[in-house]
């Protein structure tokens, strides 16, 4: 019998396969399940928060609302302007047809930002910098129609249940689990002020309040100076991909389609208000 | 942030070091292997009849390499596809020549020329430790055959 050793071929037991191409494909593979997983979890949050009753987001909102006026600085403003927004508010609700339930509060505050908000519980806050340079009641009132329609949409809880779904779930995968996190979320004001909207519900918010416009004053003119103002007050508009706003031009080119052919009437001049120095 | 920064650093100190002990180490096998192959190992349990007077001695080999970063992550990336852990197939097989190579360095020293019944056996140093980057042991051993200078 013979022994011997014979030089054995290399690859039989390593591939010669790139390890950073195998590490990229299983990479992507991963990251990509975990993005789909995140979404459907984001996407059945945003649905399954239209059920949850308006009473409970009130209640839940009745918490936030006390830290948001301490911590963010939110000074009342004048009270006859107040007075003026919330009959605004109340014509408004009524011609969008917001159920008796959800109630609308709206916060007029002391704030050069030009900017106005709706958060959970029906609470609306409008800035006093926007009311200052608005020209009419009509975009004023554009203003509040298209807050209150967030509302009268659930997009407030929606947007509230799917932004928190996103993070508790990246928290969770990056292995950040914590029983007070959610706790700890719920309670910050920022979450409360930083809702985001997307596109199709600022383009639902759009329309539903200028259908209210139209069946309170019998024409939409006016509404788009609006935007004119929020565009000079943000500088550069982004390009349509990024904002979830519907870029202004849109929005502008929407009404002026509305108002084509309608009878341009007298727009409804802003009350002197004590408070305002002109 | 701070995390994801460290993750990627680590990943590249790994990638890179890992792949160049790697090469270097097959480089010095394959060499080594040449240079040894006058001394044949065989698993056979039993010895061949020899002419001679001949003396049986233990040989030994011991090796013990360590995973890298990138390695580690790839393997666990692969574990949630299943399939080929080809990050580790290298390291083990690299482990396994070198422990072989050792066990021929230690039956030259004996002189021995032939060595039979060789056996591996391989551990997982750090089993069961977690957020630890494992090592494996592959120790190599056999019984090495001394030819006596004839009568």
């Amino acid at each position: 019998m013979k022994y011997e050793n014979p030089e054995l071929p290399e690859g039989i037991n390593v591939g010669d396969e790139h390890p950073l191409k195998e590490f990229f494909l299983l990479a992507v593979g991963a990251l990509a399940a975990v993005v789909l997983l995140v979404a459907l979890l984001a996407w059945s949050a945003q649905y399954l928060a239209q059920f949850i009753p308006f009473r409970v987001e009130q209640a839940l909102a009745e918490k936030v609302a006390v830290a948001l006026d301490r911590n963010e600085g939110f000074v009342a403003g004048a009270a006859d302007i107040q007075q003026y927004l919330d009959d605004l508010a109340t014509r408004i609700a009524k011609a969008e047809g917001l159920p008796e339930e959800m109630a609308i509060t709206v916060h007029y505050v002391e704030d050069e930002t030009i900017n106005a908000f709706a958060t959970l519980g029906g609470h609306i806050f409008i800035l006093s910098g926007l009311v200052a340079r608005l020209p009419n009641e009509n975009a004023l009132a554009m203003v509040v129609a298209h807050e209150i329609a967030h509302v009268k949409h659930r997009d407030p809880i929606v947007a509230l249940g799917r932004g928190l779904t996103i993070s508790v779930a990246l928290a969770t995968l990056a292995g950040l689990t914590d029983s007070s996190l959610l706790e700890g979320v719920l309670n910050q004001a920022g979450v409360i002020t930083a809702l985001k909207f997307n596109r199709t519900q600022e383009e639902a918010a759009d329309d539903a309040a200028l259908e209210a416009l139209g069946r309170i004053y019998g024409h939409v003119h006016g509404a788009g100076e609006l935007f004119e103002i929020l565009r000079a007050g943000s500088g550069v508009e982004p390009p349509a991909f990024f904002s979830t706003h519907p870029v202004t031009d849109e929005r502008v080119a929407k009404i002026e389609a509305l108002t084509r052919g309608t009878p341009v009437r007298a727009l409804i001049e802003l009350p002197t208000f004590e408070g305002t120095a002109d | 942030m701070y995390e994801i920064i460290l993750f990627l650093v680590l990943l590249a100190v790994g990638y890179v070091y890992g792949s160049i002990a790697e090469r270097r180490h097959f480089t010095s096998i394959r060499r080594r292997e040449k240079e040894y192959s006058k001394i044949t190992a065989f698993s056979t349990r039993h010895l061949p009849n020899y002419d001679g007077p001949v003396t049986a001695s233990l040989v030994v080999g011991n090796t013990v390499v360590s995973v890298d970063y990138f390695k580690r992550t790839a393997a666990g990336l692969r574990m949630l596809f299943g399939g080929r852990v080809t990050a580790y197939e290298s390291l083990v097989e690299r482990a396994r020549r070198e422990a072989i190579l050792r066990m021929k360095e230690d039956a030259i020293r004996q002189g021995a020329s032939q060595i039979f019944n060789v056996k591996l056996e391989t551990a997982s140093i750090t089993k069961g430790a977690k957020e630890q980057v494992g090592c494996v042991e592959v120790y190599a051993y056999g019984t090495g055959v001394v030819v006596q200078p004839g009568r």
